[in-house]
């Protein structure tokens, strides 16, 4: 039976309820990138339509993610709307 | 020059005009001797046009043909008025002087109505043909 | 009910401001002015013997059956060609007439052949009927002539036969060709009595002639010369039933033609006012793959993917499955669980699915095909315009002076439509096409394209931009409706950005591939009109930018004025027949029925209270989120219906991986496709012609589907998600898909007025159907947006991260093609596989001359996620530098090739745009080997057990 390769740079975490779900490192990547579609507006419009899009499209598991994964790799935009993501 | 080059040519040539395709497979027609399948579709695809349209203007004219036949071609007249002045009387001969050596083409009306029985052979028109008349200028052809 | 034709007026109906009267054998009738006198009599109950007219095309005037007498008027005019004028006195019936008929049907007769009772249109044979109609007794002419008797029969197309002895030459298969379809493989080969139908030249026949098998030259054929081959083998059809179409977003209508319980044809219906009576290869002749030997009908279990199935009953599939998923529940959360919806079910199914998934499963798991093709549409025009679909009709396009196909392929992927533009086309309206390969519309007998911008893959935003700048720079901004309907101030930080010098077509002509007089020419073009239409498909929305790119659309239309009335608008070209529906069901995520966000409290309470149950308040997982979250061991259990994400989605490995480690995976379909070979249950679906329910086209038109047979797999897909809710104590008690349009009636605003007794009588409806547009809404934002004002949205190019490379140097991007349809399932299981029987790669002739290549050859295609192998075809449709293929076959495994990049707003894959490397190859990849033994061992069956 040829076994199947998971993906890429998938880091497994353990089975828990509820808990912050995948790659993290996709997370970051995904919060840069719409960080950098919406930086063209100004950057403090930018952080706002950053952390509404967040709100509005991520699952739970994935802001968990998200807020564990600490700042590392965020860019200026996506750090400042991950924080107020915290905050709020 | 290639086939396909010669027709480019002649497409740029009438392609300006209203109307060009008529020109430009009456020029194919005389240049190569005929519109093949291979310059009906080279035609269409420089005006524009579907394959079945080209090929249904082609196949339409007899004065365009998909197949060349070098062979001299006589066009007798097989109209009305030709008719009523014995035009029909001569066919039997006309064939026997052609045989396989010319082509021999109906044609409906080369506007010569009252001195008929007539024929044409390259641009020159012939008027007034008896049999022998029409068999040697067969045998000429 | 009996079979009756479909009425024909004989000429096509004319729109006119003033009308005229005239009578016609002493009955008065009234009439728009310009209908021919044939119409007119037909309007007023008469009927004029006709052969060569038929009312989807213009007046021809050959055959000389319609003959009449106008009083003041000399000789007898053909009343297909003569005009209705006011005061006219028409005599369709008088000795003179009767005698020049008979005398036209002696001659037809004197060359056809005599075998009525064995032919295959016997009693449904227009010749037949008018022969009878003239009282023709006996041929003076005798049958000893010449004839055409001899003439053999082509039997070259799959699905229809052409008979030239039966021909009578009335020309209206060339005239369907040419006016209706536009396609022009038909002409009249030679002239008088030697006049033969041809499909191409000598030597060609259908299959080899420019033919796309529309099978609008069968439905014109008034005899047994163009005759579908089914009515050959199967007999006459004697009931029909309207319904809807399953495969494109066109959403045509048909008659399914029925002998008894089976099948014998689909015709387009005339009154459909998605095809107006017209149809493509696929709706009219492949509807075979429901009776395909591959089709499953019984429901299969097995614990683990290695084994092979286990056919049980209903009842014993079900309760396996509920009893697996309430214990996942239970052991790992209501999060664990989700579903996805299919975008060619009904509107009532994919909203029980999505309820199954909110009110059963207890989240907002669910999500749907549009996330891989048109949920940039979704967000875009919401954040623009306030609604997520398109602004027009497609009768719209009648009107437009300007055409802007960006991203799309109509000619290929929604044929029936593209007929209707290549007609509007030849009126003169005019085209700018952008698209990275020369795509048929671009130039196309009698059509040919004003502009193609040939834009290099991935650079939508970029080019869409440096023609705003000409627009905002020029002046062509239209001014009193920017004032009058969009928010000011997002307009003007919009004009600022894009008339900056870094978004002209000279600065951005090296990123784009694009030269900069051909950009401003295109611009101003589209800014001038006056009405301009934009046109798009998912070239615009699979990229990670597909979002920007749509509202970059919507700046453009919006800047220019062109919203609101008809001949203008943006018209996402939808894909799959229901996405449209499957989208407004709140299928995705973050969304309810119409639109709205599950965050807003009062929509959430108006749900829990109809449904008594309370709601998760946040948003759930999309799909490409609930394979990451089952590598991670949280997202175990998953119910797709009609969906098959293994072959349609990006990155296959990543796929295949997240599917094998989940616990239960259930997949609800016709047959065992590739996503199955992963599936723990596999529950029979059932075709579009065993339902009934709802889908709705690309132009939010709502249209019945209706049960033409009983479902082979014994339910009809609604009654399977019901029975899989009660097996998980849901207690649901629909009895009918006209109770659940009902609950989405009560639920949604927008579907308000909508009803299965409306939508009977009406035929269709365009939502919104509410108060303020109690018939349906054909043109959006007439007097204001949705949202209020019309927002302007600041897009920059933000290039994509996909690049080329020494490694990687061509740009892969893919597409579909007219013959087959999405991932193949059904398609492939029909005698379409005559035209397209593999995926091939269309590779530039320069880049096949570096890599030693020819047509034909096996190349190996390779990306950084993975490769396959597939055939070359060398074609200059593709500018150096960019690889383009299809998806249709499994084997061909395109989508192991793509990447995981996808769209900033919606996670759209990014297809169109991946770097890839191209060489010889000697056969399959292993990658390729490898999972078609998977596949062999995961499709076994177990056989039955010898009964005790």
């Amino acid at each position: 039976m040829p076994s199947w390769p998971t993906a890429p740079g998938a880091s497994r975490l353990p089975n828990r309820r509820n808990s912050a779900i995948m790659d993290t490192g996709k997370l970051a990547y995904m919060a840069n990138q719409i960080a950098r579609n919406f930086a063209a507006q100004g950057e403090d419009e930018a952080v706002a339509a950053t952390l509404d899009h967040i709100a509005k499209f991520w699952d739970p598991g994935m802001k968990a993610g998200i807020l564990e994964h600490g700042g590392e790799g965020l860019s200026p935009i996506a750090a400042r709307a991950i924080s107020a993501l915290r905050e709020g | 020059m290639s086939q396909a080059a010669r027709i480019d040519e002649i497409v740029a040539a009438h392609v300006h005009r209203e109307g060009p395709l008529l020109p430009i497979l009456r020029d194919v027609q005389a240049e190569l001797g005929c519109v093949s399948a291979e310059a009906e579709t080279q035609v269409a695809l420089a005006l524009n046009l579907s394959r079945a349209e080209v090929h249904g203007v082609v196949s339409f004219y007899h004065d365009l043909s998909e197949r060349p036949d070098p062979r001299p071609c006589v066009e007798i007249c097989r109209a009305e008025a030709c008719q009523a002045r014995g035009a029909e009387a001569l066919m039997d001969a006309a064939r026997a002087a052609a045989g396989e050596r010319v082509r021999l083409a109906d044609v409906y009306c080369l506007g010569l109505c009252s001195v008929g029985p007539n024929a044409k052979l390259g641009d020159e028109v012939h008027a007034r043909l008896d049999a022998a008349r029409l068999a040697s200028l067969i045998a000429s052809a | 009910m009996t079979y009756e034709r479909q009425k024909d007026f004989g000429t096509p109906e004319v729109l006119a401001e003033t009308q005229v009267t005239l009578i016609i054998d002493g009955r008065e009738v009234t009439v728009p002015a310009g209908t021919s006198v044939m119409r007119a009599a037909a309007e007023c109950g008469g009927s004029i013997p006709k052969l060569c007219a038929t009312d989807n095309m213009k007046a021809f005037g050959s055959c000389r059956l319609c003959l009449v007498e106008i009083e003041g008027r000399k000789g007898t005019p053909a009343s297909c060609t003569t005009p209705a004028e006011q005061g006219m006195v028409v005599a369709t019936q008088t000795p003179r007439l009767e005698k020049l008929r008979r005398g036209v049907m002696e001659l037809y007769i004197s060359d056809h052949p005599l075998d009525c009772l064995t032919c295959s249109a016997n009693n449904d044979c227009e010749l037949q009927d008018q022969a009878a109609a003239v009282g023709l007794r006996d041929v003076r002419y005798g049958y000893e002539g010449a004839d055409h008797l001899g003439a053999p029969v082509d039997t070259s197309n799959p699905y229809f036969d052409f008979d030239p002895s039966k021909c009578i030459v009335c020309s209206r298969c060339v005239r369907a060709c040419d006016e209706v379809q536009g396609t022009l493989a038909l002409t009249i080969d030679g002239r008088g009595f030697a006049s033969m139908v041809s499909a191409g030249q000598t030597g060609d026949d259908f299959l080899s002639s420019e033919c796309v098998s529309c099978g609008a030259c069968v439905q014109a054929c008034p005899t047994a010369t163009l005759q579908e081959k089914s009515v050959k083998e199967i007999g006459k059809p004697e009931r029909s039933v309207v319904t809807t179409c399953a495969y494109c977003g066109v959403g045509c209508t048909f008659r399914a033609e029925m002998r008894g319980e089976q099948l014998v044809r689909m015709v387009p219906w005339k009154d459909g006012k998605a095809n107006r009576g017209h149809s493509c290869v696929k709706g009219r002749f492949a509807w075979g793959y429901a009776n395909h030997a591959d089709r499953i009908t019984s429901p299969m279990i097995r614990e683990t993917i290695h084994e092979p199935w286990r056919e049980v009953s209903w009842d014993e599939a079900l309760a396996y499955t509920a009893g697996k998923l309430n214990a996942i529940k239970a052991q790992y959360g209501a999060r664990a669980l989700g579903g996805i919806t299919s975008s060619r079910c009904t509107n009532e199914e994919t909203f029980l699915v999505q309820k199954l998934v909110r009110a059963g499963f207890g989240s907002n798991n669910v999500d749907t095909c549009a996330r891989v093709c048109h949920s940039p549409t979704g967000y875009g025009l919401k954040t623009t315009f306030g609604t997520s679909a398109g602004t027009q009709d497609f009768d719209s396009v009648m009107q437009a002076d300007v055409m802007l196909v960006i991203g799309a392929n109509p000619t290929d992927a929604h044929p029936v439509f593209a007929s209707r533009m290549k007609r509007r086309l030849r009126q003169g309206a005019k085209l700018i096409v952008i698209d990275p390969r020369r795509i048929d519309l671009v130039r196309t007998p009698h059509v040919s394209a004003e502009h193609h911008l040939a834009l290099r893959p991935g650079t939508n935003v970029a080019v869409l931009t440096a023609m705003a700048h000409v627009i905002v720079t020029e002046g062509l901004v239209d001014q009193a409706f920017v004032a009058e309907r969009c928010d000011v101030d997002a307009f003007e930080d919009w004009a600022r950005f894009v008339s900056d010098e870094r978004h002209s077509p000279e600065f951005l002509a090296e990123v784009t591939g694009v030269p900069a007089t051909t950009l401003r020419e295109a611009a101003r073009l589209y800014a001038k009109g006056p009405n301009s239409a934009i046109y798009y498909g998912l070239g615009v929305t699979e990229h990670s930018q597909g979002s920007s790119t749509v509202m970059a659309i919507a700046n453009l239309a919006m800047a220019t004025g062109n919203i609101g009335r008809p001949g203008v608008g943006v018209n996402p070209l939808r894909g799959q027949n229901n996405v449209q529906g499957a989208c407004d069901m709140g299928s995705f995520p973050h969304e309810l029925s119409g639109y709205r966000h599950i965050s807003d409290g009062d929509t959430r309470a108006l749900f829990e209270a109809d449904w008594q149950v309370s709601l998760d308040d946040d948003p759930g997982l999309r799909i490409p989120n609930m394979l990451d979250a089952a590598l991670d061991g949280s997202f175990r259990a998953i119910y797709i219906q009609g969906e098959d994400i293994l072959q349609s989605d990006p990155d296959t490995r990543h796929v295949a991986a997240g599917l094998a480690a989940m616990d239960c995976v259930i997949v609800h379909d016709l047959f065992l496709n590739e996503t199955a070979n992963y599936a723990h249950v596999f529950l029979p679906g059932s075709t579009f012609l065993e339902k009934d329910g709802t889908f709705t086209n690309a132009e939010r038109r709502i249209q019945l589907v209706r049960k033409v047979m009983e479902p082979a797999n014994g339910l009809q897909d609604w009654q399977v998600t019901q029975a899989l809710a009660n097996a998980m104590g849901l207690g649901w008690t629909y009895t009918h898909p006209r109770e659940i349009m009902d609950e989405i009636a009560r639920l949604t605003p927008s579907f308000e007025g909508v009803s299965f007794e409306r939508l009977d009588e009406q035929g269709s409806l365009q939502w919104p159907v509410n108060e303020a547009n109690p018939d349906g809404s054909p043109v959006m934002h007439v007097d204001g947006f949705v949202r209020g004002k019309g927002l302007f949205v600041v897009t920059d190019y933000v290039p994509t991260d996909e690049k080329t490379g020494l490694r990687f140097p061509l740009l892969l991007t893919t597409g579909r093609i007219l013959s087959q349809y999405n991932v193949g399932a059904q398609t492939r299981r029909t005698a379409n596989v005559v035209w397209h029987e593999e995926d091939v790669l269309e590779i530039h002739p320069v880049d096949a001359e570096n890599r030693g290549l020819k047509s034909g050859d096996w190349v190996r295609l390779a990306s950084r996620k993975g490769e396959t192998t597939l055939r070359a075809k060398v074609t200059d449709r593709v500018a150096p530098g960019v690889v383009y293929t299809t998806f249709h076959h499994p084997e061909t495994q395109a989508n192991v090739v793509t990447t995981d990049y996808s769209d900033w707003a919606t996670n759209c894959p990014e297809y169109k745009v991946t770097a890839v490397q191209v060489s010889r190859s000697n056969g399959p990849s292993d990658w390729q080997e490898n999972y078609a033994e998977l596949a062999d061992r995961s499709r076994r069956i177990a056989p039955a057990e010898p009964a005790e």
